[in-house]
């Protein structure tokens, strides 16, 4: 009986505590519910304020832009304001001046002589003032022309001779014979030459001021190297490293005895570096200086930011959600002269070929997030990118490109003919009407659609229903382009790509996939799968995706 | 010694030029806008002109196309005065068919010497 | 003083003694609970008390000794049903420097009322571990018995030693061991 008992408390007592565990349970799901409803509250709130910020952060930046155009145009307006006043005191100075050399009044002359002096420094002042304040707001612009060094520098010498003379200088020209030709912003040169020999001038006496230019032969471009000799004051150590910058003249008793702005070498270092060279000083105190300016023979705009290649032979977009896939693959194409763009994942990817427009675009087809499918689906129905080529890629080892490397050209089903038309024309290596495209299609109605294209086109058409029938009729003649369905029993299109290309003879025929206008998930994922499978088969090294994609790049004739 | 056309809107440096011309022996007429320039050119025959680009009512570039267009003024030599020494604004004169710029402000002497070059019988220099 | 404590020693009697037993002492003590424990509740650790000392009326064994014992079986009972705070520990210094920062850490996320004593470890010496005990709750006694398991666990020969520090309340204790094993 006791034993009963003691079962029967026993079991009372579980029946108590599992409640008790259940109320438990129950209070801390409903805990968790709230919090929940808080976190999402919490989470609007921050979407909304993220929102907020995004719009102010824009209208900033609008504000900015404005303020920055403002700016530019007050400065240009400003230049012509300040100079247009300043012209006239210094034109009527030289007026007055020709007029009491005439009437022969020597007294008023030197008067004159100190308006028009003064007018000349503050014209100088004003337009060094401008001039840095355009580089440093990121105005000034380089205006690159054709022309013959050795004119220009005949025509340096002739205004800047009587300045030189002015302080019983002697000037000499040292120019090479091969000077030749430069393309460059002249203004700008000539500019930098005045103040480096005005500098010298300046600051010799009664000594020699040699101008010497010659031309650098290099592989990578020519350089004109200038150099400008004083046998003046020269400049000690401590004075040096402040010369090139704003507003210090070697020292402040120099400004006051020599005059200046102390602005010309600040310039003339930027104008330098703009070009794509730099300007260097040597000096020796009581013996003079020499300044030297290197510059390209032949200008080239600075390459956009973050891009290391001159971006000559086209630009590539790599879409790739694998971030080391994406460094590898710049650093291959970055450095045989391709501008490189990443994109972290397929939505990115269409953002930046919509903006872009590049030349070719790689994309990987197995990413685990992003359907790679559909991103490639969403390229080709867009009528502004479906022209671009696109070459699939996955890294997966070294065993993959079978089927990327297959088929660089998609079209989708149902095919519109303009579109495959453009497709082929890209594509065949033989012209209309002398080539044979192959269809391979189990369907035998779309297979009859496809040939009343091509041969209104032009084109002879052989026919496959599926991957196996297609490697026969290879056989027995090679077609300028096989058109592919991938979804085909017996063989598919993924096993007869890779066929395709084991074989040597074969390997060069383009192959354009069909695939359906929407794929079923079913599809979708029959395909991911089956590209893992064919990629692990493969055996193709990463440098034929490199090659194929310059192949791909050097058929785009630039627009 | 030659009739000079000087076309400029601004007074100061309409003044200035036309009298350091003047005491260079020169006769010099005088115009302020581009319309003016063309009647002017038409009735006094100048031998040169001086063209200032920017100019109210008819600007520079299009008197000069309308100048070289004419056959009355077509033989006139005209040189370009403009305030830049941009490539762009070379060119552009050169297309609009004058004969000669010169930047502004004017350096006297350089530009007596393209006013001597020009004023040259053809054959000569 | 969380259920769990209360349900492990439930069923350590009902394996080592008996069902009767266990069924005997809810009976015998006064409890307000009822003697109804759920693990993931939380019952007055007087109870405890009650429970343990109605047990020792019943065996004969000293309080002392039948905390000792079950902070033992504890420890055992703590690695199979929370095998994760065990991964990397490679020894029973390792394992008992990590129970105020790491152990009671997370205890205190899921539980934040929890009140746990504190194990403050000072291990400079080598071979040598120094840990003091406090708590709000006389236990020193189940704390020994979880040490001692501790060091059993890991196979490792070691001096424990104890010194109350609670003037025989049992709320505070400092133990140290010695490793035999290992030299210094």
């Amino acid at each position: 009986m006791s034993e009963i008992e003691q079962l029967k408390r026993r079991l009372e007592r579980e029946r108590r505590a599992r409640k008790a565990a259940e109320a438990i349970a129950e209070e801390k799901t409903r805990e968790i519910y709230e919090t929940n409803i808080r976190l999402q509250q919490l989470n609007s709130r921050l979407e909304e304020l993220v929102r907020q910020r995004t719009v102010e952060l824009a209208a900033a930046r609008d504000e900015a832009v404005r303020a920055s155009q403002a700016k530019s145009d007050f400065l240009a307006s400003m230049s012509h304001e300040l100079r247009t006043p300043l012209n006239a005191i210094i034109g009527y100075s030289e007026i007055l001046l020709e007029e009491t050399d005439e009437l022969g009044q020597p007294a008023i002359r030197s008067d004159l002589e100190k308006i028009r002096g003064a007018g000349k420094h503050l014209l100088g002042l004003i337009n060094d003032v401008l001039d840095l304040s355009k580089i440093e707001a990121g105005r000034m612009e380089i205006f690159p022309e054709m022309f013959a060094v050795a004119d220009m520098l005949a025509e340096v010498r002739a205004t800047i001779e009587p300045l030189v003379a002015k302080n019983g200088n002697r000037l000499v020209v040292e120019a090479a014979a091969d000077l030749g030709e430069m393309c460059s912003d002249q203004t700008k040169i000539r500019q930098n030459l005045f103040n480096l020999l005005s500098n010298a001038a300046k600051f010799t006496h009664s000594g020699t001021i040699t101008l010497g230019a010659r031309r650098l032969p290099a592989a990578d471009g020519d350089r004109l190297e200038f150099k400008v000799v004083d046998t003046g004051i020269g400049m000690s150590d401590e004075q040096l490293p402040k010369l090139f910058q704003a507003f210090s003249q070697a020292d402040t008793s120099t400004n006051r005895r020599y005059g200046g702005t102390g602005l010309g070498l600040a310039i003339t270092r930027h104008f330098c570096r703009m070009l794509g060279g730099e300007v260097s000083v040597e000096s020796r105190p009581g013996e003079g200086s020499v300044f030297t300016i290197v510059l390209p023979a032949h200008y080239r705009e600075p390459e956009a930011a973050g891009h290391a290649a001159t971006g000559r032979q086209g630009l590539l977009l790599i879409i790739d959600d694998d971030r080391n896939t994406r460094e590898l693959l710049e650093a291959e194409f970055a450095g045989r002269g391709y501008r490189v763009v990443q994109a972290m994942g397929g939505a990115e990817g269409l953002r930046l070929a919509r903006q872009l427009r590049p030349d070719v675009i790689t994309l990987d087809i197995v990413m685990p997030d992003v359907d790679g499918w559909s991103v490639l689906r969403s390229l080709k129905d867009d009528p502004e990118l479906c022209g671009i080529p696109v070459v699939l890629v996955t890294i997966l080892g070294d065993r993959e490109m079978a089927y990327a490397l297959g088929a660089a050209e998609f079209v989708t089903k149902p095919v519109d003919p303009e579109r495959l038309a453009d497709v082929l024309a890209r594509v065949a290596s033989s012209a209309r009407g002398e080539g044979e495209i192959l269809v391979v299609d189990d369907d035998v109605v779309t297979r009859e659609v496809l040939r009343r294209t091509l041969v209104r086109q032009g084109w002879r058409v052989t026919e496959a229903t599926d991957g196996r029938e297609c490697l026969e009729r290879l056989g027995q003649g090679r077609p300028a382009a096989i058109l592919l369905d991938l979804m085909m029993p017996r063989m598919d299109g993924f096993e007869a790509i890779e066929a395709i290309r084991g074989q040597a003879e074969w390997r060069a025929i383009p192959v354009v996939v069909v695939t359906a206008k929407d794929l079923t998930r079913e599809e979708s994922e029959w395909l991911t799968r089956h590209a893992e499978a064919v990629f692990q088969k493969g055996a193709y090294e990463r440098s034929e995706l490199i090659d194929e994609v310059e192949r791909i790049m050097v058929r785009r004739v630039p627009v | 010694m030659a009739k000079i056309l000087l076309v400029e809107d601004n007074e100061l440096n309409r003044d200035m030029l036309s009298r350091r011309l003047s005491r260079r022996g020169h006769q010099v007429l005088e115009a302020i806008d581009g319309e003016a320039a063309l009647a002017l050119a038409a009735s006094e025959r100048p031998d040169l002109i001086l063209m200032d680009m920017s100019l109210p009512v008819l600007d520079g570039w299009e008197a000069t196309r309308r100048l070289k267009a004419t056959p009355a003024t077509r033989l006139i030599p005209v040189i370009a005065l403009t305030a830049h020494a941009m490539v762009a604004d070379r060119e552009r004169s050169l297309e609009a068919g004058c004969d000669d710029f010169d930047t502004k402000p004017v350096e006297i002497e350089r530009l007596l010497g393209k006013i001597a070059r020009l004023l040259l019988p053809p054959g000569a220099g | 003083m969380k259920g769990i404590v209360f349900t492990e020693f439930l069923e350590m009697v009902e394996d080592k003694f008996s069902p009767e037993l266990a069924d005997q002492i809810l009976e015998a003590a006064e409890l307000r609970s009822g003697g109804v424990y759920t693990a993931v509740g939380t019952y007055d650790h007087h109870e405890m008390i009650e429970l343990v000392s109605c047990l020792s009326k019943k065996t004969g064994i000293d309080s002392a000794e039948l905390l000792r014992s079950f902070g033992t079986y504890m420890f055992k009972r703590f690695h199979i049903l929370f095998p994760d705070y065990f991964n990397e520990i490679e020894s029973s210094f390792d394992f008992l420097s990590k129970i105020e920062n790491y152990i009671h850490v997370e205890v205190r996320k899921l539980y934040p009322e929890a009140e746990l004593p504190s194990f403050v470890c000072d291990t400079s010496q080598p071979g040598r571990l120094r840990l003091t005990y406090r708590s709000t709750r006389p236990f020193a006694a189940l704390a020994e018995g979880l040490i001692r398991g501790c060091v059993a666990h890991y196979g490792e020969a070691a001096d424990i030693e104890m010194e109350d520090l609670s003037d025989g309340s049992g709320t505070a204790a400092r133990f140290l061991l010695t490793r035999r094993d290992v030299p210094r």
